[in-house]
């Protein structure tokens, strides 16, 4: 699954239930995830 | 469909329950300050306070201030809840839900309720202190056209925008990271350069340390031979000081008692020599005396002739006494020489000088015997001494014999360990002489290595702490922290680049939507406008829209009755009964376009700005617009002469 999708991001934007704080968390979690991706492919 | 609202302790209301149908128009009424606002604010708060009791962000916390749903710490005394209760509490049951909201005087929530969406204080009411009024009325700080927040803050654009906003700043953070890693790399090339000089120097420093340190074995070398010497004198100084230990413990135990010993028995001896001497010399003495003893014998031998020559003459005396005391004569012839008389008297006379001298006879003898019986036990004792004395010093002549064969065992064993000692002694200096020689060489050769040892080990103190400084700051600059993940420069550019791109994309298609959404919601809006003012009657407005994406300005367009067309209308030269129908308009737009779910709409203190036809107009569109769409719409009224509020359906 791609990380930080757009998907996602229509997601965070229209449920109305997360907080602000809740999306920072789940965007932030999607980053470090990414960033972990890409470190991965790179030191291989 | 009924509401019921049931307050305690909310502004100036201590309790109450009111009533409003969703096919009706309520209208509260009553006297100014009885609390037809207090009303409107528990419904206001029930209807907006979200799920988690926190409103978020300062546009939404301004708003319920303005509202008064929130207590302004600038004036606590006209709070939300009633200034003499500790908590205030709204229920409100509609629909089958039973929503409560539970507040303490200062504001912290106890029960949130659970639909509560706080998009209800800019789209669901209406008042003099109500967003849209403020900013028509030139009262709030955005120009009175600025409608953009309405498109924003009330569609998903806000969301969009926000999210794309979280993006860019970490996209920002991403491109600071990339600019220190770019940095760190710049710096990391000298910086290697730096640490191969120091590691090349510190290479040919520890070659010339290690030749030092060969230098130094070879003085180690000399140094062990001098250790191993002092060890030779410890261990000469341990033999010898256990030989004398050993030898102090022969003597004392063996030698010296035996010495003693040897001492007393010839002291013995001599005494024993010295008294037989004395008594072989009285012997001798004694036996000198034979002479006198055969004179002895010769005088006793004339004096018992003597004696029997006066025993005969007495023996005759004695036989005439005897006569002559029996014959009682006067006279009797001599006994001895018989041929003359003697007499009695003379008789007797005789006797006793007879008696006399045959008792000096006799003790002369006696005395002789005694004299010669004197020498003879005298010699007998003192040759019984004598042999008693040669017997004894026989005896410690031989106990002299075995106490000098006893001394000779630890003599000779002394002798044996004074030889030891001394051929230690001997070599004890020997060595002593050998450990200065050494001790001497060794100094020497030290001064010179150490020297040359100590410059050069100060030295690579000095480098390997540059080179320490060097690699902490190389490490430093190699390990660069991306989310948590300890990443070296190439890798952390990789990371930062690939996803400031990846952002960048995300970005650019949020910001995308929010705009579509700002537009879509903007054509709603406009569309809800368009229906509400042929509805109210409002023909002197031609166009009441937002335009201008994405600044979305409020256009006016109104009729001109001089020169009898429509024009457009800066908004705030609008006339303050203008302001306040196209505020009702704007308002019901924002309530159609946003919260058409959620079935409740309050105009407080509005209805008395319109003048009476308007106000009719209002009216009768708000009654048509609840049998329609079964929304409660909540309306204030004043009635001077009603001091509690009540509800009045129309």
């Amino acid at each position: 699954m791609d990380r930080l999708s757009k998907e996602l991001l229509e997601r965070l934007a229209t449920d109305k239930r997360l907080s602000d704080q809740q999306i920072q968390d789940y965007i932030d979690q999607e980053l470090r995830l990414l960033a972990e991706d890409i470190a991965r492919k790179t030191t291989k | 469909m009924k509401a019921t609202l049931l307050i305690k302790n909310i502004g100036g209301l201590r309790e109450g329950t009111y009533v409003f149908e969703s096919d009706k128009l309520n209208i509260i009424e009553s006297a100014n300050s009885a609390g037809k606002t207090s009303i409107v604010k528990a419904l206001t708060a029930i209807l907006s306070i979200p799920s988690d009791g926190a409103l978020s962000g300062v546009e939404a916390l301004e708003e319920a201030r303005k509202l008064g749903i929130k207590t302004d710490p600038r004036n606590p005394y006209e709070g939300f809840v009633n200034v003499h209760a500790n908590q205030g509490s709204v229920e409100l049951e509609f629909n089958g839900k039973d929503e409560k909201y539970i507040v303490k005087q200062n504001g912290d929530t106890l029960v949130a309720p659970e639909y509560g969406d706080q998009r209800f204080l800019l789209a669901g009411v209406l008042s003099n202190n109500s967003r849209v009024l403020r900013q028509l009325r030139g009262l709030d700080k955005k120009e009175p056209d600025d409608f953009k927040w309405a498109v924003d803050e009330l569609s998903n654009a806000q969301r969009y925008s926000a999210i794309a906003e979280l993006l860019q700043t970490r996209k920002e953070d991403l491109a600071e990271k990339r600019a220190l890693v770019d940095k760190s790399l710049k710096q990391l090339e000298p910086l290697k350069q730096r640490q191969a000089v120091l590691e090349n120097e510190l290479k040919i420093l520890d070659s010339k340390l290690d030749a030092l340190k060969d230098r130094f074995r070879e003085s180690g070398k000399s140094a062990i031979d001098r250790d191993e010497s002092l060890k030779n004198i410890n261990r000469l100084k341990e033999t010898i000081q256990s030989k004398k230990l050993e030898r102090t413990k022969i003597d004392r135990e063996h030698l010296t008692p035996l010495l003693k010993k040897l001492k007393e028995v010839e002291t013995l001896k001599t005494q024993t020599e010295s008294e037989l001497k004395k008594a072989e010399q009285e012997i001798a003495t004694l036996k000198g005396k034979d002479a006198r003893k055969q004179e002895i014998e010769k005088e006793i031998n004339k004096l018992m002739d003597d004696r029997n020559v006066l025993d005969g003459r007495l023996n005759l005396y004695v036989v005439a006494e005897t006569s002559f005391r029996r014959r009682k004569e006067e006279r009797v012839e001599c006994p001895l020489c018989m041929h003359g008389y003697i007499s009695y008297a003379g008789l007797v006379q005789n006797i006793s000088k007879y008696r006399k001298t045959r008792a000096d006879l006799n003790e002369k003898i006696l005395q002789l015997n005694q004299e010669k019986q004197n020498i003879s036990v005298r010699l007998s004792k003192n040759e019984e001494k004598a042999k008693e004395l040669r017997s004894r010093l026989r005896e410690k002549i031989e106990e002299i014999g075995f106490i000098k064969k006893e001394l000779k065992t630890p003599q000779d064993a002394i002798r044996l360990i004074d030889d030891f000692i001394a051929e230690k002694t001997e070599l004890l200096e020997k060595e002593k002489q050998t450990y200065e020689d050494l001790s001497r060489k060794i100094s020497k050769a030290d001064d010179d290595v150490n020297k040359e040892y100590n410059e050069k080990s100060k030295r690579r103190s000095e480098l390997h702490e540059q080179l320490g400084g060097v690699r902490q700051v190389i490490s430093e600059l190699s390990s660069i922290d991306v989310y948590g993940m300890m990443l070296a420069p190439e890798a952390a550019r990789k990371v930062c680049e690939d996803i400031v791109s990846i952002l960048s994309d995300r970005t650019d298609y949020l910001e995308a939507r929010a705009e579509e959404e700002r537009e879509e919601a903007a054509e709603r809006f406009n569309k809800n406008i368009s229906v509400l003012m042929t509805s109210l009657g409002f023909s002197e407005f031609r166009t009441i829209k937002l335009v201008g994406s994405p600044s979305y300005r409020l256009y006016v367009e109104r009729f001109d009755p001089e020169k009898k067309e429509y024009k457009s209308q800066d908004v705030g030269t609008l006339s303050t009964s203008e302001k306040l129908a196209t505020a009702l308009i704007l308002q019901i737009a924002l309530k159609e376009t946003y919260m058409k779910k959620l079935p409740f709409f309050i105009l407080d203190d509005v209805l008395e700005g319109f003048d009476s036809e308007r106000c009719e107009k209002v009216i009768n569109y708000l009654r048509e617009k609840v049998k329609l769409e079964d929304w409660f719409i909540i309306a204030t009224r004043l009635v001077e002469e009603l001091d509690v509020p009540r509800v009045k359906h129309l």
